[in-house]
C-alpha cells in the first residue's frame, strides 16, 4: 500500500499544478486587458497556450481514454477523504464562478483601453474559467492540508 | 438546540497497537490524509470505511466511533 500514498502525492502535485495554471491564466488575462492596443488575438494567445499545455500535460500523464482508468484514478479517486475534498472544492469553484461575474463584468467592460464587444466576450469567458479553475484548486489544496500527527 | 457529532477514539487505539498513522492507513487500505481527517474530526467515515478500520485495529465499530451529543449556548431572554 505504499503504491497510494506515492500516487497520493503526486495527485496532489497535479493539483498544485493546475493551481499554477490557472492562477497564471488569470494573472495574464488582467495584464492583456490592461495593456493598450488590445485586440482579440492578444487575449486568446496565452489563454489558448495556458490551456494546450494543461491538455497536453494531461494526455502525457493519463492517456487518451476517458475518463481517465489511470493508477492514480484508481488508488486515489477512491479514496473517502479525497472524494470529500474534491465535492468540497467543486462548491468552491461553483460559488466563485457565481460571485465573480459582476465584478468581471465591470472590469471587462470598462477597464480595457478599447472594450469591444469581442474583448469583453473573450476576457470574460477566460477569466470566468481561470477563476473557477483556481478556486477548485486552491480549495482542494487547503482542504488536504494534513495535521500534525500527535 | 443540541448539536450530535460522532466522537472517535482512533487514536487511543491506534496508540494500543503501536501504529503510526501511515501503518494504519496501509492496512486499511486508505491514505494517511484520510486516518489524520477522521482522527482530527474533519471527516465523518462511510459505514465501510469504519468497519475497514475497526477491522485493521481489531475492534469493533461501536468501540472506535460513538455518537455524542454537544449543547450549544442558549440565549437567556
Amino acid at each position: 500500500m505504499k503504491e497510494l500514498e506515492r500516487h497520493y502525492r503526486f495527485h496532489l502535485r497535479r493539483m498544485a499544478m493546475g493551481l499554477a495554471f490557472s492562477l497564471s491564466m488569470g494573472v495574464t488575462m488582467i495584464f492583456s486587458l490592461i495593456r493598450p492596443g488590445i485586440h482579440v488575438g492578444i487575449l486568446l494567445a496565452p489563454a489558448l497556450v495556458f490551456i494546450m499545455a494543461m491538455v497536453v500535460l494531461n494526455i502525457a500523464l493519463c492517456g487518451w481514454e476517458w475518463p481517465h482508468s489511470t493508477a492514480e484514478d484508481r488508488y486515489v479517486g477512491r479514496d473517502e477523504w479525497v472524494q470529500a475534498n474534491v465535492n468540497r472544492a467543486r462548491k468552491s469553484a461553483l460559488h466563485s464562478i457565481y460571485a465573480a461575474q459582476v465584478p468581471l463584468m465591470f472590469f471587462v467592460a470598462y477597464v480595457p483601453a478599447v472594450p469591444t464587444v469581442s474583448v469583453s466576450v473573450v476576457g470574460m469567458a477566460i477569466l470566468t474559467m481561470a477563476s473557477g479553475g483556481t478556486a477548485f484548486f486552491a480549495s482542494y489544496l487547503f482542504h488536504s492540508r494534513q495535521h500534525i500527527d500527535g | 438546540m443540541d448539536e450530535i457529532t460522532v466522537e472517535n477514539t482512533l487514536k487511543v487505539h491506534r496508540a494500543i497497537k503501536n501504529l503510526t498513522q501511515a501503518n494504519l492507513a496501509d492496512l486499511a487500505g486508505i491514505t494517511r490524509a484520510s486516518v489524520n481527517a477522521i482522527e482530527g474530526g474533519r471527516m465523518t467515515p462511510s459505514i465501510l470505511l469504519a468497519l475497514k478500520l475497526a477491522d485493521a485495529l481489531d475492534v469493533s465499530v461501536d468501540e472506535l466511533f460513538r455518537l455524542s451529543e454537544r449543547k450549544s449556548e442558549q440565549k437567556s431572554p
